[in-house]
């Protein structure tokens, strides 16, 4: 979950990251590589495929304020942090299906729109912030559907 | 892949633009970095918290570390984790807010890419297991 400071531009005229939240990268053992993902409770998420809805409700999760994606890939300094969020997905745009053999995983998408409002503090800078009202966030893709990969692609689970 | 360590300025991209200009280059090596542990145990109420893997697949970022991720689009394998069968959800999305340090208030933009997994997956331990995870 990044922010970028408007009143900063680079040279290029984008304006300049200044956040970068995300729960890190394990480094080693048997899960070494899972990237930014996290367990979060069961509840915290709800799916509804029948009626194209989804939601997914995160309080107070503990990530790592990396400040830009370049420091976080490189696993440079950072600050602890926290993040809350609220995403939902509605709407039907297009169904996909998937099966792709050589990435080996199968799936049935519904391409849709979601909202976000959001909210994170960073408490040894003593920095916050809070996300302009759901309807104002604006989606560039957004899907949920069913997935299946690995075992249980190969062995049709 | 190319390694383009230096060609960008990073604090000067988006995660869209960083993450998303990269191809897919199948089964690669993991070189992530890392600090946390994600996923590791947390003592969850309901969901197991055993570790999952992580889907083989994925691409060298412009700083030359491999992550086992797609960038957000239409086909693209969603999952963060494999061996797993259940229900997604991706969300790529921006907008604005109010950031406040020090009881000073300016307008930031943001971008995330936020997804969850929930369903069934096989753990580090081999084993099928129920739980939620969330890309964040």
């Amino acid at each position: 979950m990044d922010l970028f400071d408007p009143g900063q531009l680079d040279p290029a005229g984008n304006p300049t990251q200044i956040h970068d939240f995300n729960p890190g990268t394990i480094d080693s053992g048997p899960a070494a590589g899972l990237f930014w993902t996290i367990h979060i409770p069961t509840h915290d998420v709800h799916v509804d495929l029948d009626r194209a809805t989804a939601t997914m409700r995160v309080t107070d999760l503990e990530v790592e304020d990396y400040h830009t994606i370049k420091n976080a890939l490189l696993d440079g300094p950072s600050d602890p942090a926290s993040v809350s969020f609220v995403i939902r997905w509605q709407g039907v745009k297009a169904r996909v299906e998937v099966r792709d053999f050589e990435l080996g995983f199968a799936g049935r998408f519904i391409e849709d729109s979601a909202t976000v409002e959001w909210s994170a503090s960073v408490p040894s800078t003593g920095f916050s912030f809070r996300s302009d009202p759901a309807s104002t966030s604006t989606t560039t893709f957004a899907e949920i559907g069913s997935e299946r990969n690995g075992v249980f692609f190969h062995g049709g689970a | 892949m190319n390694d383009h360590a230096g060609e960008v300025p990073a604090a000067a991209v988006s995660r869209r633009q960083f993450l998303g200009t990269a191809g897919v280059t199948g089964a690669g090596l993991a070189l992530g970095s890392g600090l946390l542990t994600p996923a590791a145990a947390v003592a969850g109420d309901n969901g197991s918290t055993v570790l999952p893997r992580p889907i083989p697949s994925g691409f060298v970022t412009p700083v030359g570390v491999f992550i086992h991720h797609h960038p957000p689009g239409r086909g693209i394998e969603a999952s963060q984790i494999t061996d797993f069968k259940g229900t997604i959800g991706l969300a790529q999305l921006s907008g604005t807010g109010t950031g406040t340090i020090n009881g000073k208030s300016t307008t930031l933009n943001f971008e995330l890419d936020n997804r969850f997994m929930q369903g069934t997956y096989v753990g580090v331990d081999g084993k099928r297991h129920r739980g939620t995870f969330g890309f964040i």
